[in-house]
C-alpha cells in the first residue's frame, strides 16, 4: 500500500470527512510531509471505494458548492489494521537491526542506538 | 451546518477550474466535478484568481489518467483493454498505410501503360492487354501489361527506356530481365522467349516515397490509444449492452486484427519490398478459407459494432446518486 493511500485510510478511522478534510488531516497524520492535490486525493478516493474500502457516508450541496464525506468501511478498516501491523512489524525489524549494527573500524554500537 | 465555512471564492477563478476539469471523462465529470471543485476553491489561497500552472498541470494530467484507467477489480475489463489496443493498432496501421500509399506517384493509366510497355517490348503491337491488380494482401496495386512479341533485346530495351527516363533499380526480387525506377515509379520487365515467339510482361508499382513507415507508426500508436480509451471509457461506464457489443466487435475483428498485424511487422521488417498493410482488406486470399472479401466484411462489421458501443456507452446515464442534504444558508 502507498504512504498516500495509507494516511487516507488513516485520516478515515476516526470519522467521516469530505475532499478538503481528508487533504488537512493526512497534511496533518504526516507532520506536513504529505499535501495531497485534488487530482491525486480524487483518484485515490475513487479507486479505494471501487475496492470496498470506503464509502460515502453523504453529501451536502450549498449554493452549487458539494462535499461529500467519505467513511471507512468494515473491510477498509480490516486492510488498516493489517496495513499497521506490517509496518509496525517493519519499524520493529529496522530498530533491532540497528541496535545490532556495530560502528566500522571501532567494534562499539552506533552512537544514538540504545 | 452554516454556509458560513464554505468556499466563496471568485468566479473567474471558479470558471478556470471547471474549464481544467474537461480534461477528465464526462461521466465522472458529472459523479466528482461539482465535489472537486469545491475542495479546489476550499484549498485556493485567498485573492487567487487563477490556478498555478503546476496546480492546472496536475488537473490536466490526473484528467487524462482517468480517461486512460481501468476499473479496479476487474480483469476481465483489463483483458478487453489490451484486445481492443490490439485492434485499435491494427486498424490504425492499416489507416496510415493507407494514407501513406495516396502520397505516392500515381500509377499510370492503361494507355500510359501500354506506351511504357511498347517502348519496353520495342515493337507497336496491338494486342497489348493492360490490368491494374490490387496488390493485397501484401502490397499495393500494380498496372500489369502483357503482349506477345517477335523478337526481344534486352541491351536495346535499356537503352529504349533510358532514353525515356527510366534509370536501374537495386530491388528486392529483381527480374532476370530489367528493374528499373522513374519519377517514384518502378517498372519490372520479364520476358519469355520461346521457339518462334516471346512474350513480354510489364509491372509498374509505386515506390515507397519514404512516408510508408512514419504514416503506418503513427497511425498504430493514435490507433491503440482509440482502443485503450473506448474499452477503458465501457468499463468505467458499466453499461452491459456497451460491453455485449463492444465483446463481439473484438470476436469480429480478431482476424483481420491478425491479418494487418501481420503485414504491419512483415511491412516494418522489410522496408524496401513495398508491403501495405491495408491491401489485407483487399479481396484476397491472405486466409486459405472463406470468401476473398472476408477482411473486409469482418472489419466493417467490427467498427459498425465498435460504433454501436461508443454510442450505447455515452447514452449510459449516470450512476445513481448519494443522498443529497441542502445545507440551510
Amino acid at each position: 500500500m502507498q504512504e498516500p493511500t495509507f494516511l487516507i485510510l488513516t485520516a478515515l478511522a476516526a470519522r467521516p470527512l469530505h475532499g478538503y478534510g481528508i487533504v488537512q488531516s493526512v497534511l496533518s497524520l504526516s507532520d506536513g510531509e504529505v499535501k495531497l492535490r485534488p487530482g491525486t486525493l480524487y483518484g485515490a478516493l475513487d479507486r479505494l471505494a471501487e475496492q470496498g474500502l470506503i464509502e460515502v457516508e453523504r453529501e451536502e450541496a450549498v449554493e452549487g458548492r458539494l462535499r461529500r464525506y467519505y467513511r471507512l468501511t468494515d473491510h477498509g478498516a480490516s486492510v488498516l489494521v493489517t496495513e499497521a501491523t506490517r509496518l509496525r512489524r517493519r519499524a520493529a525489524t529496522a530498530e533491532t537491526q540497528l541496535k545490532d549494527r556495530t560502528a566500522p573500524g571501532f567494534g562499539g554500537p552506533v552512537p544514538g542506538v540504545a | 451546518m452554516s454556509t458560513s465555512d464554505w468556499p466563496r471564492a471568485d468566479p473567474t477563478l471558479e470558471r478556470h477550474y471547471r474549464r481544467l476539469l474537461r480534461a477528465y471523462p464526462r461521466p465522472y465529470r458529472r459523479r466528482h466535478g461539482a465535489e472537486i471543485v469545491t475542495t479546489l476553491l476550499e484549498m485556493a489561497e485567498p485573492g487567487r484568481r487563477r490556478p498555478r500552472p503546476a496546480e492546472a498541470w496536475h488537473l490536466v494530467a490526473s484528467g487524462a489518467r482517468q480517461r486512460f484507467r481501468l476499473p479496479a477489480g476487474r480483469p476481465l475489463a483489463r483483458v478487453a483493454a489490451v484486445l481492443a489496443l490490439l485492434a485499435g493498432s491494427a486498424v490504425g496501421a492499416a489507416a496510415g498505410s493507407w494514407a501513406a500509399v495516396q502520397t505516392y506517384t500515381p500509377l499510370p493509366g492503361h494507355g500510359e501503360a501500354a506506351a511504357i510497355h511498347r517502348v519496353a517490348a520495342g515493337q507497336a503491337s496491338a494486342d497489348i492487354t493492360v490490368h491494374t491488380v490490387g496488390g493485397g494482401p501484401i502490397s499495393g496495386p500494380e498496372v500489369f501489361t502483357i503482349t506477345s512479341i517477335t523478337t526481344w533485346d534486352v541491351t536495346q530495351a535499356r537503352a529504349r527506356l533510358a532514353a525515356d527516363g527510366w534509370r536501374p533499380a537495386e530491388v528486392p526480387f529483381p527480374s532476370p530481365d530489367l528493374d528499373l525506377v522513374r519519377d517514384g515509379l518502378h517498372l519490372r520487365v520479364d520476358v519469355l522467349v520461346g521457339d518462334d515467339h516471346a512474350t513480354a510482361f510489364t509491372t509498374v508499382r509505386a515506390l515507397d516515397n519514404g512516408a510508408w513507415r512514419p504514416l503506418t507508426a503513427l497511425g498504430l500508436l493514435l490507433g491503440a490509444l482509440a482502443g485503450w480509451l473506448i474499452a477503458a471509457a465501457v468499463a468505467q461506464r458499466r453499461s452491459r449492452p456497451a460491453s455485449l457489443t463492444g465483446a463481439a466487435a473484438l470476436v469480429v475483428l480478431a482476424a483481420p486484427t491478425w491479418a494487418l498485424h501481420d503485414n504491419t511487422v512483415a511491412g516494418f521488417q522489410h522496408p524496401d519490398h513495398g508491403f501495405t498493410v491495408h491491401s489485407v482488406l483487399e479481396p484476397s486470399r491472405f486466409w486459405s478459407y472463406g470468401p476473398l472479401w472476408v477482411n473486409l466484411g469482418l472489419i466493417v462489421a467490427g467498427l459498425l459494432l465498435t460504433a454501436v458501443t461508443v454510442a450505447l456507452a455515452a447514452t449510459r446515464p449516470g450512476p445513481a446518486r448519494h443522498p443529497v442534504r441542502e445545507v440551510a444558508s
